[in-house]
């Protein structure tokens, strides 16, 4: 056989087998439920979405085991958008020319609003696992729903800690402009701050920097010099998990020793892994304490993740993966159809859904759950649940329509 | 035997053949002119002697260059040096930015002795010496030839390529620069020179050669090709 | 009011920023001279030469010895580059070398994302640099002081190299005229060689700082740090050896006291002001500051 025919021989059977593939994948459908996962589990973002990603698996193979939905399983379609937001964009079109009956996915809003468009545009429902923003569905439209708190939530709780709990009057705010998490979370921060101390001084200033910033010594100048002539107790910074343990690191090497806090973006292992002993005693809001599980449903999660990863989830992302499909299966079954618009309604009638995270209730006016929020502290490098709160006072989500700075 | 034996040489760029098949010798010690006008291939022709041409997107197609009978046709340029073979190419192409001590350091790149040849250089043009530190883009037209000719002679070669050395220079200095030709030539250096200025290369050469569109067309000593008619013709 | 402290506190963040975008910048300037390439891979080799230095102490080698190593290892792969992706290039136009080297950076970075994961890792300091001296208010990290002495010492003998050895000149001469070079018997490719090892060389050392600096590495960080280092060589005037290390210290300088002194909201603005300063300095000067008229490398 000569070298052409060989060549076309092997593109022949290339395209038999690829063929096959597709053609076993439709056959298949008819039994299965497809559901579409988008996480970035390569890049910045991969400290909170794989973990997120482990728990959408493990809902997925427990609700498969206790035999599916309706008597049909699950089918999963997995997709690492590498947190690029281009490649967003690309797999949410994908899951929806692979018909899926509704998508999961991500931690931040960023990537959440990207695929929910395109999601709310072919009206399949989407479920934010992580992302935290409360105007979301606002921005959305009606089949974007939030498994988290939002962040006037977890914002206002870390306020209310540092003011009540450590008697805390005068903070610094740092803020990333570019991520819409960063600035709604600290904008939320600054309300319920000055709320809590009653003082509209409370805040000495607010500083700015970029998500991919590797230098932040300009700003740590700064605070250096007012911290001269100004009393400050802490420093909030809006960071996500790409960059949180360079922020603290820099701060901690300049030898500041100013309390830090922060939100969710906090909870990876990334942040004591590059930080090391500068991430000792920093305080962050989540959305459930792993370290003492407040409740069974929390234990046994942490069991089944152990068993099936061989390691204890390595935040709270990974429970609200596991959430959110569980919160998606409920309302399947509620649906009692595979209908992406019947399974929205559904969701929308979701009354005190135990979910590990905290109870989920949702109305076709609020797809923002209200649940209690875990405030940690790392102490020898491990996260410790300081209080879990549910805050008295909520900063109104429209601020964030006029985010700072 | 010649120093210098080109036969049948072809050059091209692209489809254009700028050298048609020209064959001529350089003997040992003499100083051989190329004469044409302008477009005529001389420069080509040089440029395929130093090994550049293909720098320039050119490329020998065809013949034969042997150097003290061996084939160089195909040896690469920076190695032709070494051989003995020096081009001060058309322009000077001095390095404008160096001073013109580290033009002639450059230019001894090849040679382990590099005071032995400033020192032969420096003697041959005195105002190089003054003007050693200062930057060559600084030196006028005329001190800028005298650095290409001294920067091509620092290598030692065996053969010295000049192209069109007077070209654009006041007469007092081409006198000046054909003096130190014919220095050079008795101090042992062969010299290929290819000019437009017909009255100096006839009256230092031993050989001349007359090209036109990429051919050889008279070849002899100087007063028997001057007599020719087609030449007086050609060259005016 | 600003304190005396402040200033100094951002002179330093400055001094530092500016010596690893003029240590880029002059690799960049030295390829760029004798090549006509404007080099976007240099950016990777920074992020590879800071792979390699965690490497070689995973391999259980001690610090003094992985740097070194690290930067030889980068010398070797700029070389490698250069005789895989643009010797076959020479003679065509400059344009496909540059996109070349634009494919080139990403091959290196998804190449770094394959063998050692996306995420972060974070970039172990040796102890001796690890140290801070504080003088009352004021502090500064070893580690500052070692990427700044580093910086100088390094312009220093590249200064002496390229006006005091044969190579060195042989380099800038190949760099203002490369046919007239190699009518010298200067092998071009050699030079280009040195060139590329020379660069790649300094880039890994700059690998080497920037992780020590900000104590994490993942494959996009030599993106950023490679950008700024062509402004820098630009702002400069891209080729001259001065120019680039001026370049750098131009941009830190900018970046720092931009956020430093415009009220904090502004501090979002500094990459920006890196892009306004090129506009500016090549609308007033289009050769940048030292453009054609000093040493070129």
């Amino acid at each position: 056989m000569n070298t052409r025919n060989l060549v076309i021989g092997i593109i022949v059977v290339i395209v038999v087998i690829v063929a096959a593939y597709f053609a076993l994948q439709g056959g298949a459908g008819a039994q299965e439920i497809k559901v579409g996962a988008l996480y970035n589990i390569g890049g910045f973002m991969g400290s909170i979405d794989a973990p997120a990603a482990n728990g959408v698996k493990l809902a997925v193979k427990q609700i498969n085991e206790a035999g599916g939905i309706n008597g049909k399983k699950i089918k999963l379609i997995l997709i690492d958008t590498k947190s690029d937001q281009t490649e967003t964009a690309a797999a949410a079109k994908r899951l929806v020319q692979e018909g899926v009956v509704a998508m999961i996915g991500y931690g931040d809003t960023n990537f959440a609003r990207i695929a929910g468009e395109i999601a709310q545009a072919n009206k399949i429902p989407f479920i934010t696992s992580g992302a935290t923003h409360p105007l979301l569905p606002q921005w959305v439209g009606n089949y974007m729903f939030l498994a988290a708190f939002g962040d006037n939530a977890q914002a206002a709780a870390v306020a209310e800690y540092a003011v009540k709990k450590l008697g805390y009057k005068k903070v610094v705010v740092w803020v990333d402009v570019e991520m819409d998490f960063s600035r709604a979370v600290c904008t939320y921060f600054v309300d319920a701050f000055k709320h809590y101390t009653g003082d509209p001084n409370s805040i000495v200033y607010i500083d700015t920097f970029h998500t991919n910033d590797k230098d932040y010594s300009a700003q740590i100048a700064r605070l250096k010099d007012k911290m001269k002539t100004e009393k400050i107790d802490a420093i909030y910074i809006g960071a996500t998990p790409g960059n949180v343990g360079l922020i603290i690191k820099q701060i901690r090497d300049a030898g500041i020793d100013l309390p830090i806090l922060g939100e969710d973006g906090f909870d990876t292992p990334e942040m004591v892994k590059v930080a090391g002993k500068a991430a000792e005693g920093t305080i962050f809001a989540t959305h459930v304490s792993l370290d003492v599980p407040p409740n069974d449903r929390v234990k046994k999660f942490i069991e089944a993740y152990q068993k099936e990863y061989g390691r204890k989830p390595e935040n709270a992302f990974a429970a609200l993966g596991y959430d959110a499909m569980m919160l998606l299966a409920e309302a399947i079954k509620k649906a009692g159809s595979t209908d992406p618009t019947a399974i929205k309604n559904a969701l929308e009638q979701i009354k005190g859904f135990p979910a590990v995270t905290g109870t989920i209730t949702y109305s076709p006016q609020n797809h923002v759950p209200q649940k209690a929020v875990s405030v940690l502290q790392v102490k020898n490098g491990k996260f410790v649940t300081l209080e879990q709160l549910t805050p008295e006072y909520m900063p109104p989500a429209e601020l964030a329509l006029n985010p700072i700075p | 035997m010649a120093l210098l034996d080109v036969r049948e040489l072809f050059v091209s760029y692209g489809p254009l053949v700028a050298v048609q098949g020209i064959s001529f010798q350089v003997r040992k010690g003499q100083v051989v002119s190329l004469l044409g006008s302008n477009g005529a291939g001389k420069t080509t022709t040089l440029r395929a002697l130093s090994g550049t041409i293909n720098l320039v997107g050119g490329r020998v197609t065809g013949g034969t260059i042997s150097f003290e009978g061996e084939d160089i046709t195909r040896v690469p340029p920076h190695r032709r040096v070494r051989m003995g073979i020096s081009l001060v190419p058309e322009g000077r192409k001095i390095f404008h930015r160096l001073t013109v001590y580290e033009n002639l350091v450059v230019g001894g790149y090849t040679v382990k002795d590099l005071e032995d040849r400033l020192e032969f250089v420096y003697q041959l043009f005195p105002v190089l010496r003054e003007r050693r530190n200062q930057v060559a883009g600084s030196l006028s037209g005329g001190e800028q030839q005298m650095l290409a000719i001294a920067r091509g002679l620092m290598s030692d070669p065996k053969l010295l390529l000049l192209d069109e050395p007077s070209l654009g220079l006041a007469p007092r200095i081409v006198d000046v620069l054909y003096d130190a030709i014919s220095k050079i030539n008795e101090e042992g250096t062969t010299v290929l020179v290819v000019e437009q200025h017909v009255k100096k290369a006839l009256t230092h050469s031993h050989y001349i050669y007359v090209i036109q569109t990429g051919r050889i067309i008279a070849s002899g000593e100087p007063e028997e090709v001057l007599s020719m008619d087609m030449v007086k013709a050609y060259l005016g | 009011m600003v304190s005396a402290t402040y200033i100094l506190d951002l002179f330093i963040g400055s001094f530092v920023l500016g010596s690893m975008y003029a240590l880029l910048a002059i690799g960049m300037s030295i390829i760029y001279g004798i090549l006509r390439l404007i080099n976007f891979a240099h950016g990777a080799m920074l992020m590879v030469g800071a792979y390699f230095y965690i490497m070689f102490l995973a391999m259980g080698l001690d610090p003094v010895t992985s740097l070194p190593l690290s930067m030889a290892l980068g010398a070797v792969l700029g070389v490698a580059i250069d005789f895989f992706a643009y010797r076959p290039l020479r003679g065509g136009p400059e344009l496909s070398m540059l996109i070349t080297s634009l494919g080139v950076y990403i091959f290196l970075e998804n190449l770094v994302r394959i063998i050692a994961t996306p995420q972060p890792r974070v970039f172990p300091l040796p102890e001796f640099l690890k140290g801070v001296y504080r003088y009352g208010d004021f502090s500064v990290r070893v580690i500052e002081i070692f990427t700044i002495v580093s910086t100088l010492v390094l312009f220093a003998a590249l200064v002496l190299f390229f006006t005091k050895t044969k190579v060195g000149i042989a380099m800038r001469a190949t760099a203002d005229d490369l046919e007239a070079s190699v009518l010298m018997g200067i092998d071009a490719n050699r030079i280009i060689m040195i060139a590329f090892a020379l660069a790649s060389m300094v880039a890994a050392l700059t690998g080497f700082l920037w992780g020590g600096m900000y104590g994490q590495v993942d494959p996009t960080t030599g993106f950023m740090p490679g950008v700024k280092a062509f402004i820098a060589a630009v702002v400069g005037g891209i080729g001259s050896l001065t120019g680039s290390v001026l370049g750098g210290y131009i941009l830190g300088y900018a970046e720092i006291y931009s956020v430093g002194l415009l009220p904090p909201e502004y501090s979002g603005l500094r990459d920006g002001i890196s892009f306004l300063i090129l506009i500016i300095i090549l609308l007033i000067r289009p050769y940048g500051l030292f453009g054609r008229e000093v040493e070129r490398v």
